[in-house]
C-alpha cells in the first residue's frame, strides 16, 4: 500500500466517519432532576451534534451554552433557572431549536446582552418558550435565518422602562422570523437594529415602550400584529421600505403615545391596518415618499401629526372616523398627497354632498379648521378642544376666512367608508356593572320625575 | 337651617318643575339629541369594526356644555321671580331665606338632574349594549360634572334673579349669562393668549379655566374620558401645572365647588337684603 | 302684641312708611284705613318681615322682626293682597305644603278646607281655580296655623261676595279665640264689620287711630242733610241756620245742611214752619275719601278740626 492509497484510505475512512456523524440516529438524552443527569448542561456536554435533550419537569439553575447543533426540548414545561449573570441560554452553534421551556433570571447587564436566549448563531427555532424576569427576552446577535415562535416574553415589569431589555431584541441580522409571539413588560416589545428582511406575523405586544421598534433596518415588513397599551405600537426610525398590513394599533395612550411614530423614514407602504383608540394614530417627523392606503384611523385624539419636515407622502382610500382632530401639523402642512389617481379617503367629519353619485364628495374636504389650524402653533389652545368657543370659531370661518394659512385639501373625498374587515380587538377587562349605571340612572330619573308627578 | 323645611320647599319644587313643560321638554330634548348622538355614533362606528366610546361621549358633552347651563339658568331664573303673591306668602313663612333658597335650589336640582339623568341613562344604555363596559366609570363622572354643572347653573340663575326682581329681566340677564359663560369667556381668553407672552399666557389659559365653570366641566370630562392626554402637550402642561393627574381633577373639582358656593352665599346675601 | 314704633320705609327717595306708630293689643283686631299708596301694604310687609324698615321697629309678641325673622313670623299668618299659587299644584299639595312648612299636624287641614268650602276641588290643580277660588285657597292658607296674630293685605278686596261673607264669619271665628288681626283694607264695612280700631294712613303718615265707635261717630256727624223743596228759596237756609245748622246753602231745588243728627228734625220743622214745601230729604253720608280728605287737610295743611286733635294727641308721638 503506497502513501497515495493510504491517504485515499484515510480520506474514505474520514468521509465515513462524516457519513456517519451526519446519518447516525440522532440520540436522545433525557435530563431529570432525580436522574443521573440533573444538570442540562452535562447532557448539552455528553451529547453528540444533532441530538435531543428532552428535559422533563422541574427546576434547572444553571446557566446553559450550547455550542453543538442540539435540539432542547421541555418535556411539561421545566423551568430553566438562571444564575442572575448573563443569559441564561446562549446559542453559538447554527440549526438549534430550543423548545417547550420555562426560562428565567438572566443577568442585568445592558452592555452583555444578558438575555433569556443569547443567540450568536443562524438557522435556529425558539419555539413554545416562555421567558420571564429577563433582562433581554430573546436577544439575535448577528444572527440571520432564525425563526422565533409563539413565545410568551415578559420582562421585568419592577425595572424603569430605560433600565429593561427589550423583549426580542435584533441586531446586525438578516432573515429571521418573528410569528406568534406575545410580549409585554419589556421596553421594547421588539428592537430592530441594522436588521434586514425580517418578517414578523401574528405578535401580540402590550404595556411597554415601543411595540415594534426598527433602528436603521430597511426592506422589512411586519403584518397581522396588535399592538396595543403602549407609549407607541410601533416606531419606526431612520429605515426604510417598511411594509405592513392588517396590523392593529390600538389605545396607545399617553401626553406623548402613538399608533405609529415614523422619524426619517422613506419608501414606507401601510395597507389594512386599525389605528384605533390612540393619543394620535399617526406621527411622522420627516417621513417621506410612503403611502397609506385603506387605513382605518379611527377615534384617536388626534388621527396624525406630523412635522412640515414630512413629504411627499400619499394618503388614499384610508378611513378616517371620529377622531378628535384629524391633523396636527407643527409647522405649515404636512406635505401629503390625499388622493391617488382621483380617490381621496373616508372623512367622517365630511358634510359634502355627491350631486353625480360617482361616489366621491362633489366639494372639497378642508382637514383642518381653523381652531386646528392655530392650535398646530399654539398647543396650549388644544384645551379649547370639544369648547363651544372652538366650534363658534370653526363654523364662522365657513362663512369669513379669519386666519389666513395654509390649507389642506382631499379633492376627492369618499362618500362611503372603504369596506374592511378589522379582527375583533382583544377583550377589555370586563366591568360587571356596565349596563347597571346607566339602567340606574334611568331609573331614578323616572323614580324622581315619577313622585314630582304624582298629584 | 332646618332640613325639614328645606325637604318641604325642595319637595315642593320638585313637584312644580316636574311638571312644567320647561323641565319635560327639556327632558325630552336632551334624551332624543342624546340618543341620537349615541345611537348613531356607536353605529356607524360599529359598521367599520370598532366601536368609539370617547368620541360619542364627547359628542354628549357638547350637548351637556350647551343644554345644561341654559336649561339650568332659565329654569331657576323663571323659578326666582315668581308671581309676587306666592313668593310673598311664601316669604312670610317661619322660615329664613337662605332656607328658601336652599330648598328652592335642592328642588330644581332634583328636576334637572332627573331630567339629564334620563337622557344620560337611555345613551348610556346604547352606549353599553354596543360597546361593552369599556369606559362606563367614565361615564359616570361624566355625568357627574354635567350634574355639578346643572347645580352651579342653577345658583347663578338664582343670583341673577335676585338681581332682577322681574320675570321677563331675569329671563333676559339668564340667556346673557348663558352666552358669556359658553361662548364669549373662551373667545376671550383665546384673544388674550394671543396678546400675551409665550410663558404668561400658558399660565393664564390654566388660571383662566378657573374662572369658567363651563370650561372646568368640559376639561373635566375630557379628562374623564379619555385621560389628560386627550389635550397633547398642553393637557401635560397643565397637569404638570395642577401638580399631577389625582390633584388636577381635585382640583378641578374644588373649583366647581366654589362655584356653588360662591353664588349661593351671594344670593342669600342679596336676597336677605330685598324688601319682596 | 303688636308694637310698631316709628317705623320707616323709603324706596328710594320716596318715603313709603313715615315714622308710623302703632300698638295692637292681643285679641284686639286694627284695620289699616287708607287710600291706595298710602303706605298699608309697606307697613304690613315690614310687619311680616318681607320688606326691611328703614328706621324703627316692629316687634310681634315682643319678637324684633327685623333681628328674628323666623321667630317672629312663627307667630303670624300673612294673607298677601294677592295671592298666587304655581297652576299645577292642587290645593290639597298647596296646604300640604304649608303644613309642613309649619310642622302643624296634618288634620288642620280638613278644618281649613271645610271651613273655605274648598274640599270638593282639592285635588284640583290651582291652575283651573277661579280669580275668588284662589283667594280662598289664600285665606286658607292663612288661616292653617291658627297663629297668634292674623295679618291680611286687603282680604276681601278680590274674594266672591259668598267668600267675602264666609271670610267674615271667619275672621270673627279667630277673634273670638282671642287672634290678634291686623288687616289693611280701603272698604269703610269692613272696618264697621270687623275692627276694633282704625288706623288711617295718609301718604305713609298715621293720622288717626281711631275705635270703630268712634269712627262711626264722626261718620254719623259729618253726615250732611239734603232736603228737597217744592219752591226754592234763599229765606229757607237762613231759617236752618237760625233752627242750629252749622251750614246751609241752596243749590237749585235742594238745600244742602250741615248739622248734627240730633238738629235734623227741629230743622225740617222749622222749614215747614216757614213755609217751606218738603218733598223728600236724605241724610247723605261722606264718603271714604272724604274722610281721607278731613284727615289730610287736618295733617297738611289749614286749622285743624277740633275733633281730631284730641285724637292725634292720643296717637304715640315720634321720640
Amino acid at each position: 500500500m503506497d502513501v497515495k492509497e493510504a491517504i485515499g484510505c484515510a480520506m474514505k475512512l474520514a468521509a465515513l466517519l462524516a457519513l456517519w456523524t451526519v446519518t447516525a440516529p440522532a440520540a436522545v438524552w433525557t435530563v431529570r432532576p432525580a436522574g443521573p443527569m440533573a444538570h442540562v448542561q452535562q447532557a448539552v456536554d455528553a451529547a453528540g451534534p444533532g441530538d435531543t435533550i428532552r428535559i422533563e419537569p422541574g427546576t434547572y439553575v444553571g446557566n446553559v451554552v450550547l455550542d453543538r447543533k442540539l435540539t432542547l426540548e421541555g418535556v411539561g414545561r421545566p423551568v430553566i433557572r438562571g444564575e442572575g449573570r448573563s443569559s441564561v441560554i446562549t446559542l453559538k452553534a447554527d440549526g438549534c431549536t430550543i423548545r417547550n421551556l420555562i426560562v428565567e433570571h438572566s443577568g442585568e447587564m445592558l452592555a452583555e446582552e444578558d438575555s433569556g436566549i443569547l443567540l450568536h448563531a443562524s438557522g435556529n427555532h425558539i419555539e413554545h418558550n416562555e421567558l420571564r424576569d429577563v433582562l433581554f427576552g430573546i436577544y439575535l446577535f448577528q444572527s440571520d435565518n432564525n425563526t422565533l415562535l409563539d413565545n410568551v416574553i415578559r420582562g421585568r415589569a419592577w425595572l424603569g422602562m430605560g433600565e429593561r431589555g427589550a423583549g426580542i431584541h435584533i441586531w446586525n441580522s438578516t432573515g429571521n422570523t418573528i410569528t406568534g409571539n406575545t410580549i409585554s413588560k419589556a421596553r421594547d416589545g421588539m428592537y430592530l437594529q441594522n436588521a434586514y428582511h425580517t418578517l414578523v406575523i401574528h405578535n401580540r405586544v402590550h404595556d411597554l415602550r415601543y411595540g415594534l421598534h426598527y433602528m436603521s433596518s430597511n426592506d422589512n415588513r411586519f403584518e397581522d400584529n396588535q399592538f396595543y397599551d403602549s407609549v407607541a405600537g410601533a416606531a419606526i426610525m431612520y429605515s426604510r421600505r417598511i411594509e405592513f398590513r392588517r396590523n392593529i394599533f390600538r389605545h396607545n395612550r399617553g401626553f406623548s403615545s402613538f399608533g405609529i411614530l415614523f422619524q426619517d423614514s422613506e419608501n414606507c407602504s401601510a395597507e389594512e391596518n386599525a389605528f384605533v383608540d390612540n393619543a394620535v394614530g399617526i406621527f411622522m417627523e420627516a417621513l417621506r415618499a410612503s403611502t397609506f392606503r385603506r387605513n382605518l384611523i379611527a377615534a384617536n385624539d388626534t388621527a396624525i401629526q406630523a412635522f412640515s419636515s414630512a413629504s411627499g407622502n400619499t394618503f388614499s382610500q384610508n378611513n378616517f372616523i371620529s377622531n378628535l382632530s384629524p391633523i396636527e401639523v407643527v409647522g405649515r402642512t404636512t406635505g401629503s398627497r390625499w388622493n391617488e389617481a382621483g380617490r381621496g379617503n373616508y372623512w367622517s367629519d365630511y358634510q359634502g354632498y355627491d350631486l353625480d353619485e360617482n361616489g366621491l364628495g362633489d366639494v372639497p374636504f378642508k382637514i383642518r379648521n381653523v381652531f386646528e389650524r392655530m392650535e398646530g402653533d399654539y398647543p396650549r389652545l388644544r384645551l379649547y378642544l370639544f369648547s363651544p368657543a372652538s366650534q363658534a370659531l370653526a363654523f364662522s370661518e365657513k362663512i369669513v376666512p379669519l386666519v389666513r394659512g395654509p390649507e389642506e385639501y382631499d379633492r376627492f373625498p369618499l362618500m362611503k367608508p372603504i369596506d374592511m374587515h378589522v379582527e375583533e380587538r382583544p377583550a377589555a377587562q370586563q366591568e360587571p356593572y356596565s349596563i347597571w349605571a346607566p339602567l340606574a340612572m334611568l331609573g331614578a330619573s323616572l323614580l324622581v320625575m315619577g313622585w314630582g308627578r304624582l298629584r | 337651617m332646618d332640613l325639614r323645611t328645606i325637604g318641604a320647599i325642595a319637595g315642593q319644587e320638585l313637584r312644580v318643575n316636574s311638571r312644567n313643560k320647561w323641565t319635560v321638554s327639556f327632558a325630552g330634548i336632551f334624551a332624543a339629541l342624546a340618543l341620537a348622538i349615541s345611537y348613531f355614533g356607536m353605529v356607524t362606528a360599529g359598521e367599520v369594526g370598532f366601536q368609539g366610546f370617547t368620541r360619542t361621549s364627547a359628542s354628549l358633552l357638547n350637548l351637556v356644555l350647551y343644554l345644561v347651563p341654559m336649561v339650568s339658568l332659565t329654569m331657576s331664573a323663571v323659578s326666582f321671580t315668581g308671581e309676587r303673591g306666592a313668593s310673598e306668602l311664601l316669604f312670610s313663612q317661619p322660615v329664613t331665606r337662605a332656607e328658601i333658597l336652599t330648598g328652592k335650589i335642592c328642588g330644581l336640582f332634583a328636576a334637572v338632574a332627573a331630567a339629564t339623568c334620563f337622557g344620560f341613562g337611555l345613551a348610556g344604555c346604547v352606549i353599553a349594549a354596543n360597546a361593552g363596559a369599556e369606559g362606563s366609570m367614565a361615564f359616570l363622572v361624566f355625568a357627574g360634572f354635567a350634574l355639578l354643572l346643572a347645580l352651579i347653573f342653577l345658583v347663578i340663575g338664582a343670583l341673577v334673579a335676585a338681581f332682577c326682581g322681574s320675570k321677563a329681566k331675569a329671563f333676559g340677564h339668564a340667556l346673557f349669562v348663558w352666552f358669556f359663560f359658553v361662548l364669549l369667556y373662551d373667545l376671550l381668553v383665546i384673544g388674550m393668549t394671543f396678546v400675551l407672552k409665550e410663558h404668561t399666557a400658558n399660565r393664564f389659559i390654566f388660571l383662566s379655566l378657573f374662572g369658567n365653570p363651563v370650561d372646568m366641566a368640559r376639561v373635566g370630562s375630557l379628562m374623564a374620558l379619555g385621560d389628560p392626554s386627550i389635550f397633547g402637550a398642553a393637557g401635560a402642561a397643565l397637569v404638570k401645572f395642577l401638580g399631577g393627574q389625582a390633584r388636577a381633577m381635585l382640583m378641578l373639582l374644588m373649583g366647581l365647588g366654589l362655584w356653588v358656593a360662591v353664588p349661593l352665599i351671594s344670593a342669600v346675601r342679596v336676597l336677605n337684603r330685598q324688601n319682596l | 302684641m303688636i308694637q310698631i314704633a316709628n317705623l320707616t320705609k323709603r324706596f328710594g327717595t320716596f318715603v313709603a312708611v313715615d315714622k308710623v306708630s302703632l300698638d295692637v293689643q292681643t285679641g284686639e283686631a286694627v284695620a289699616l284705613l287708607g287710600p291706595n299708596g298710602s303706605g298699608k301694604t309697606t307697613t304690613l310687609k315690614c310687619l311680616t318681615g318681607l320688606a326691611r324698615p328703614d328706621g324703627g321697629s316692629v316687634l310681634v309678641g315682643g319678637i324684633d322682626v327685623a333681628r328674628h325673622p323666623k321667630q317672629a313670623r312663627a307667630l303670624l299668618s300673612f294673607l298677601p293682597q294677592r295671592v298666587a299659587f304655581d297652576d299645577n299644584l292642587t290645593a290639597l299639595e298647596v296646604l300640604q305644603f304649608y303644613c309642613r312648612l309649619r310642622k302643624l299636624p296634618p288634620d288642620r287641614i280638613d278644618g281649613v278646607l271645610q271651613a273655605l268650602d274648598l274640599e270638593a276641588v282639592k285635588h284640583e290643580p290651582v291652575g283651573q281655580f277661579s280669580g275668588g277660588m284662589v283667594q280662598r285657597l289664600g285665606v286658607a292658607v292663612a288661616l292653617l296655623p291658627d297663629a297668634p296674630v292674623l295679618v291680611l293685605d286687603e282680604p276681601a278686596a278680590s274674594l266672591d261676595p259668598e267668600g267675602a261673607a264666609a271670610f267674615r264669619e271667619l275672621i270673627r271665628g279667630v277673634k273670638q279665640r282671642g287672634r290678634t288681626v291686623l288687616f289693611s283694607t280701603h272698604v269703610l264695612s269692613d272696618v264697621d264689620l270687623l275692627a276694633d280700631r282704625a288706623a288711617i294712613l295718609v301718604s305713609g303718615k298715621l293720622v288717626a287711630v281711631e275705635s270703630v265707635e268712634a269712627l262711626r261717630g264722626g261718620l254719623a256727624a259729618g253726615a250732611r242733610l239734603r232736603i228737597a223743596l217744592r219752591h226754592a228759596d234763599e229765606r229757607f237756609a237762613r231759617v236752618a241756620v237760625l233752627a242750629g245748622a252749622s251750614e246751609a246753602e241752596l243749590a237749585g231745588p235742594t238745600l244742602w245742611v250741615n248739622c248734627r243728627p240730633e238738629q235734623r228734625l227741629a230743622i225740617l220743622r222749622a222749614i215747614e214752619a216757614a213755609g217751606g214745601a218738603i218733598e223728600r230729604f236724605f241724610t247723605a253720608e261722606p264718603s271714604l275719601e272724604e274722610i281721607y280728605l278731613r284727615y289730610v287737610n287736618a295733617t297738611c295743611a289749614g286749622p285743624a278740626p277740633a275733633d281730631l286733635v284730641g285724637l292725634r294727641e292720643a296717637v304715640p308721638e315720634a321720640g
